[in-house]
């Protein structure tokens, strides 16, 4: 199954890629005009996402459920 | 004689209040219907203009913008109406109906008072759409909601009494001089219902509460009424670039962490609107077309979205990501419309949400604006990871957990399916939303190169799911926002505000008491005998309840206190 | 018959209350009519007064043919003769409203209470068509006294509530008499034009002073101004449904007219006269604030709904003391929309079965479902005093807010802002038990107090005020141009 997987990864990454050389990139940063640059963009962004997601998370964003419903009130009390 | 759609949604609001069970939805969607040829047949041009001491009320101003807000607002009602068939609370009806008709009277104004006026008729009809879920959070929920949005409305209206002290003109557009009290507090109105951060906690915290169908109606139009009066008024205002994108990486941040799959579609609202605010905020004719086109298509598909969502938790009963998943094979429709939802938002080509996002994205590129167009871009990859990935994925694919699924009611796939099939429809044919902008734009998004970009996008972030998908998963926590700022302090807050308030008064008792003991001399004291207050306070658990035996004022305090006015303000008179 | 117009609108109840005692000794249903139609026709009376008024001239009307400044007089203006529509049209719908509740009632009782009502109606309407401040003295000490028997007669709370409104009340009606007594020993006159005429050539000193003080103070306490407010939660919650709509609606309004007619229209333009709405501005700040505060903290609803007139009232005082014409518009528009709004609240409470003899909010789960009429109208009112658009309260608002920006009182426009949330509270909190929670079993109609819901007579005149209030919304334009800006006092 991993062998299929990554075997249509390969495809699919060569496909776009492939495009890309064909198209006609218009834009004036760099990034406009590297080919492959959004799949890597993708990848690396996708997980730099998670990865500091998930920090926040740690850091205190996250509480256990109900977190509020043991102090809270009606708000109009 | 021109028919203001707004005014067709109201008939049918109070239709449906006072009408029998067995039409109330026909009568709902027949109205919405109604409002939606009413909007599509209106012509441009001031109708409805009400001359007022020196200026008019226009409450049904119509150009390109405002036809263009005003069709795909009574479209959403419409197929909105459809998905609602099977609810049954004629309260909940009346009150999205009043709440569209409220967005629509917005849209549809000429002047700054009518904008006001629908504006607050918008809040506390909304107030009554989260409070339809019938809970008892809900009624939390709805209160804190209520809150916020009167905040806001206070704001406006001082903003607004401002502007028009200072000579501003009625005209509800731009304002002569950008700055000043005035623009400030109309902007954080403005900002707080765009649910700009940090005023946006409302939006996770209430819409999750709604009923199922009340949550397709919340998301479609405070926040894009909010969109709305951002373009006509403060496009090319540069903070908001930076709170778009902030607004966009932000919602994004917090659905990794969610696992109630409404509430995390919530933060996606919020930074889907992000995209929009930053266009606003370049405010280049390219971006403001770009804004008002993924207004629209954005309300099409977020709209689906939270339809499929809402479909799982009718059937399931359930609402967060740790308890569903394996369920793909008892709703197929559903998967399949959710997931033309899903290709949308996440700008896949062919869906509505290629044709729209990308152009904001150009315009910031286009602008010399490289950094903001890369996060945007890092946004959207959020943003598939999402909604295309990570919630269809453990909503219906993911570990079997032997869920039963009851029966599906046949107007949410009905529903479902026309706003499908309007997503796809512009994707593919997306020059008849280009024909209908504010400002005609030369745009193909169908180039090699945006294709071969957004394939290569979405190819980069599959992958990545893949990956981590084990990082992924729904957790069981509840995550802080900035509700919690208001949330703990605002109980306490209230009851302090009103213990002192009755604390002060028995102050004012005992000194005056005391003040009438010394005078005893030549009368028996009466205030000893009147005197109600118990010596020792209430023993128990909680906080006592305010009684109002316990801070009544003798009477004679009220004699004392007419007296020492008198001597007061004689002395300062 | 029509050039008696103006004491006609006064007559009619008060020789109905002298004949209701009477009648209903044959007939209790003719004597309940009666009362009906009295009020009736000093509506009538007093809206085609107010018609001619419009058109033409103030009319003066020299009682017995006696003229001023011996005589008493009075004066239809349009200001006074929107007052007494007002004030005429709340007591037509509350004599239909009362009518479920006095079935409990034997014949006598029932007489007398209708006989006081008229006594109160004919003293309010006296208040606002008089042109004599002694003559107002007398009607102010009528409408009070009948307005201590109605209050009273609630049970035994609301005997101590009225005894202790009864000192404070005559203590400032006693207040306003020594304040017109100085004024008299001044300029020798009562009439009020006279008297305006007069003061504006005395030269001010302590006596003018003494005077306006005492005149002040004494209406406040009528109107209920923060601090001096003690009596009225107790005597608005205590007392029978119909009582509390109509003294709840009118009297504090119809002192704060004779308060506005004091300081604008007799007493001249001065330091005296603009400290003295210095003061009560502060004072009225701290009245809003105070009073939705202490409103929020309430279970029983009348109670909330007593103090949230205390924050309302301090909003006429503050534009009162803002005193521009746009902050006077502003407390005008309020006057006669907070009456109509509150009366309908009242109303809608009052029709409403209670376990208890206590209106929680609790109590009111589900109501939307037993009373959806009445709990539309409550919910159209409720809106009114939060200041949403389209309703009355919110061009009041408006009105006020624009005052107080142009005469660049930040302040005053924060604590409007302020005080609208806070109301917007603790009403929708109201409104959330009426409309999404669900009823417990329904109440045993055998415990109930309270009015019998569903009798149109009930219904009819809730339904009606809180069609007022949208309509005065709505076409606050015409009401303003028409009514109101002719009443402002020249600037």
């Amino acid at each position: 199954m991993n062998k299929g997987r990554g075997a249509a990864v390969a495809v699919i990454a060569a496909a776009t890629v492939s495009l890309d050389l064909l198209a006609h990139p218009h834009g004036e940063m760099w990034w406009h005009h590297a080919p492959g640059f959004d799949l890597v963009f993708g990848f690396v962004g996708c997980a730099v996402i998670v990865v500091v997601s998930k920090a926040f998370g740690k850091a205190g964003l996250q509480r256990p459920e109900r977190f509020y419903d043991d102090a809270e009130k009606d708000s109009t009390e | 004689m021109t028919i203001h759609p707004a005014m067709v949604l109201f008939v049918t609001a109070g239709a449906v209040a006072l009408g029998p069970r067995a039409t109330r939805s026909a009568v709902m969607v027949l109205g919405a219907v109604g409002a939606l040829v009413a909007a599509a047949t209106l012509s441009h041009g001031a109708h409805w203009s009400y001359a007022v001491g020196e200026g008019s009320l226009q409450l049904l101003r119509v150009d390109a913008l405002s036809h263009l807000v005003g069709l795909v607002f009574t479209l959403i009602a419409a197929i909105g109406a459809v998905y609602s068939w099977h609810a049954t609370h004629r309260g909940e009806h009346a009150a999205i109906l009043v709440y569209a008709g409220g967005a629509l009277g917005v849209v549809y104004a000429g002047d700054w008072i009518s904008a006001f006026a629908w504006w607050e008729l918008m809040a506390w009809a909304s107030v009554f759409v989260v409070w339809s879920g019938s809970t008892p959070r809900a009624g939390a929920a709805g209160f804190r909601y209520l809150f916020v949005h009167l905040v806001g409305g206070a704001l406006f209206l001082v903003g607004l009494a401002a502007h028009l002290a200072g000579g501003g003109s009625l005209v509800f557009g731009p304002f002569g001089a950008p700055g000043g009290w005035a623009y400030t507090l109309i902007l954080l109105a403005v900002a707080i219902n765009a649910a700009i951060p940090p005023f946006h906690a409302w939006l996770a915290d209430a819409y999750p509460e709604a009923s199922i169908p009340g949550m397709v109606f919340l998301s479609a139009f405070t926040t894009k009424t909010a969109v709305y009066v951002l373009i006509r008024v403060f496009a090319g205002n540069d903070l908001l670039i930076w709170a778009g994108i902030i607004m966009a990486l932000y919602g994004v941040v917090y659905a990794v962490l969610e696992n109630d799959i409404r509430r995390l579609l919530g933060y996606h609202i919020i930074s889907q609107v992000g995209y929009m605010v930053t266009a606003v905020g370049i405010g280049t004719p390219l971006a403001l077309a770009g804004a008002s086109a993924h207004a629209f298509c954005h309300i099409l598909y977020k709209a689906l979205l939270l339809m499929g969502a809402g479909s799982v938790i009718e059937v399931t009963g359930r609402r967060k990501l740790t308890e569903l998943g394996g369920i793909a094979r008892q709703m197929p429709w559903v998967v399949l419309l959710y997931m033309v939802g899903a290709f949308s938002i996440s700008g896949v080509p062919l869906f509505n949400g290629f044709i729209s996002k990308s152009i904001i994205i150009t315009a910031a590129g286009d602008d010399g604006r490289g950094l903001a167009e890369l996060l945007l871009t890092l946004a959207s990859i959020g943003t598939f990871l999402h909604t295309g990935l990570k919630l269809p994925y453990f909503m219906f694919f993911g570990p079997d957990r032997g869920l039963s699924v009851g029966p599906l009611p046949r107007n949410m796939i009905v529903a479902m399916g026309v706003a499908a099939a309007c997503c796809i429809g512009l994707g593919v044919a997306p020059g008849w939303l280009y024909a209908r902008l504010a400002t005609p734009i030369d745009y193909h998004p169908y180039t090699l190169d945006h294709v071969a970009g957004s394939l290569q996008l979405l190819g980069g972030t599959a992958l990545a799911f893949w990956w981590l998908l084990g990082k992924l998963r729904g957790e069981a926590t509840e995550s802080l926002d900035t509700d919690w700022l208001y949330r703990r302090s605002m109980p306490t807050l209230l009851r302090a505000a009103a213990e002192t308030a009755a604390r002060t008064g028995r102050l004012a008792q005992t000194a005056s008491r005391s003040a009438v003991r010394l005078a005893t001399a030549y009368a028996a004291n009466p205030l000893a005998h009147v005197g109600q207050l118990p010596a020792a306070g209430p023993d128990g658990a909680g906080p006592p309840a305010y009684d109002e035996n316990r801070y009544r004022l003798p009477i004679g305090v009220t004699v004392l206190w007419v007296v020492l006015a008198l001597w007061l303000t004689a002395l300062l008179v | 018959m029509s050039e008696h117009l103006p004491i006609l609108i006064v007559l009619c109840p008060l020789v109905g209350a002298l004949v209701v005692p009477l009648v209903a000794r044959v007939s209790l249903r003719a004597s309940r009519a009666l009362t009906v139609v009295a009020t009736l026709s000093s509506l009538a009376c007093a809206l085609a007064a107010l018609r001619m008024v419009l058109d033409g001239d103030d009319w003066h009307y020299h009682l017995g043919g006696w003229a001023p400044p011996w005589g008493i007089e009075y004066v239809v203006d349009p200001l006074g003769g929107g007052m007494a529509v007002v004030v005429a049209l709340l007591a037509a719908l509350v004599a239909i409203y009362a009518g479920p509740h006095l079935r409990v009632y034997t014949a006598l009782r029932g007489a007398a209470f209708d006989s006081l009502f008229l006594l109160l109606t004919s003293g309010l309407l006296g208040i606002t068509l008089t042109g004599d401040l002694f003559n107002l003295y007398v009607f102010l000490e009528i409408s009070s006294l009948a307005a201590y028997a109605l209050l009273a007669s609630g049970g035994e709370r609301a005997v101590v509530a009225t005894f202790r409104y009864l000192l404070v009340g005559t203590i400032a009606a006693t207040f306003y008499l020594l304040g017109l007594g100085y004024l008299y020993a001044l300029t020798g006159t009562l009439n009020m034009a006279d008297l305006a005429i007069r003061l504006a050539t005395v030269p001010p000193g302590s006596a003018m002073t003494v005077g306006v003080v005492l005149i002040v103070v004494g209406l406040a306490v009528k109107m209920a101004v923060f601090p001096l407010h003690g009596w009225m939660p107790d005597a608005y919650t205590y007392a029978p449904p119909p009582v509390t709509m109509f003294i709840a609606a009118v009297m504090s309004k119809v002192s704060a007219y004779a308060l506005i007619r004091v300081l604008f229209f007799v007493l001249p333009a001065g330091d005296a006269v603009d400290t003295a709405r210095a003061v009560l501005s502060w004072v009225a700040v701290a009245g809003v604030l105070a009073g939705s505060i202490l409103a929020l903290a309430q279970t029983d609803v009348r109670r909330m709904l007593a103090y949230s007139s205390i924050g309302q009232m301090g909003y006429v005082v503050l534009g009162l003391s803002i005193g521009n014409a746009a902050a006077l518009t502003g407390a005008l528009l309020h006057v006669v929309g907070h009456a109509v709004a509150k009366g309908c609240l009242f109303g809608a409470i009052g029709s409403m079965p209670r376990q208890t003899v206590q209106a929680e909010i609790a109590g009111f789960a589900g109501a939307a479902r037993r009373a959806p009429l009445t709990m539309a109208a409550f919910t159209v009112a409720a809106l009114s005093l939060v200041g949403m658009p389209p309703t009355a309260g919110f061009f009041s608002k408006w009105y006020l807010l624009s005052g107080a920006l142009d005469a660049d009182v930040w302040v005053f426009a924060a604590v409007l802002m302020v005080s609208s949330l806070l109301s917007a509270v603790y009403f929708f909190r109201v409104l959330e038990q009426v409309y999404f929670t669900e009823s417990p079993s329904p109440p045993d109609p055998g415990q109930a107090s309270g009015m019998p819901p569903l009798s149109w007579r009930v219904v009819v005149p809730v339904l009606t005020l809180g069609a007022a209030v949208l309509l005065i919304g709505l076409f606050n334009g015409a009401l303003v141009t028409s009514v109101i800006q002719p009443a402002l006092p020249e600037f």
